[in-house]
């Protein structure tokens, strides 16, 4: 945090306004899922995510982990092999056969 | 040749099971656990639950749905597995847990602002692209492994298989309060992880 940001810091949590980042990242994952804060707590969430460059690069970060983690999962495709599947097959029929 | 279809149910042909679904299946356990051996064991358990449930089936979702909802249900089951056996292997599983003073600043001009070491750094290649998506997937598993399993297990409940936190929270037993603070430190982990993993600059 550079010594202007330090002040502004200062300054918004005297007339308690501001978050540390601790809280600030905590309510920003609330806020992603739930999709709002109540109002005093988004105000300053949103204000210290504006003043704080850490936090911007966090903000960013876990939208592209979000992004990335659910194009991964969606994405997969991977094939099982063959040996496997045919145990798979006599088990099916075995099990089939014996109703 | 046509096989013909199970007589009790005219909507199910289990003969053709693994031939029309046993990739798909393995695919969906392999993204969300990935340890091959448990996605087979998976794969087999939903087949031969489905099996026993046949008669069950009312033919309202598709045979590929059905089987599916089986299989995302053996997976959570896993994960609330997992979760719970942090608790006979205590230790273990603290000594993964990565504390809010290696993040955050405990004292000082403003306590709770980034620790330097391990604030957020330049990323490089947000985008990965279909080739890579294999080894991302690899290194996303290795972070996973590396978190406490209790918080391993509400992190992929909520990134892979998109859980509700409510859902999340009845699931594994956790209250509200410490679903959002697992959510936040997980979340960190994972964060530092893959920058160090993927993401460097």
């Amino acid at each position: 945090m550079s010594s202007e940001e330090k002040h502004i810091h200062y300054f918004a949590n005297s007339i308690g306004w501001n978050l540390c980042c601790k809280q600030a990242t905590y309510l920003l994952l609330k806020k992603e899922e739930l999709k709002k804060l109540s109002f005093k707590e988004e105000a300053a969430m949103k204000f210290h995510i504006t003043i704080c460059k850490f936090c911007r690069a966090f903000k960013k970060h876990s939208a592209i982990m979000n992004r990335m983690i659910s194009e991964t999962v969606l994405a997969a495709e991977t094939k099982m092999n063959e040996p496997e599947k045919n145990k798979l097959k006599l088990l099916i029929n075995s099990n089939l056969n014996k109703n | 040749m046509e096989t013909p279809v199970a007589q009790n149910n005219s909507k199910l042909a289990p003969e053709k099971w693994v031939d029309n679904y046993a990739d798909y299946l393995y695919s969906y356990a392999i993204s969300r656990i990935s340890k091959e051996e448990e996605a087979r064991d998976l794969v087999q358990e939903t087949f031969l639950s489905a099996l026993k449930a046949k008669d069950n089936f009312k033919g309202e979702a598709s045979e590929k749905t059905w089987l599916v909802s089986i299989l995302k249900r053996k997976v959570i089951d896993l994960y609330r597995k997992n979760a719970v056996r942090k608790e006979t292997s205590f230790e273990e599983s603290e000594s993964y847990k990565v504390a809010y003073g290696h993040y955050f600043t405990e004292e000082g001009f403003i306590p709770g602002e980034w620790q330097k070491q391990t604030a957020p750094k330049q990323w490089n290649g947000g985008n990965a692209t279909n080739i890579e998506q294999n080894e991302f997937r690899k290194i996303l598993a290795f972070c996973l492994d590396k978190l406490p399993k209790s918080w391993s297990a509400v992190f992929s409940m909520k990134h892979m298989e998109e859980e509700s936190s409510s859902t999340i929270c009845k699931e594994l037993n956790i209250t509200p309060s410490n679903y959002w603070v697992i959510i936040h430190r997980a979340k960190l982990q994972m964060r530092e992880c893959l920058e160090k993993n993927w993401f460097k600059a």
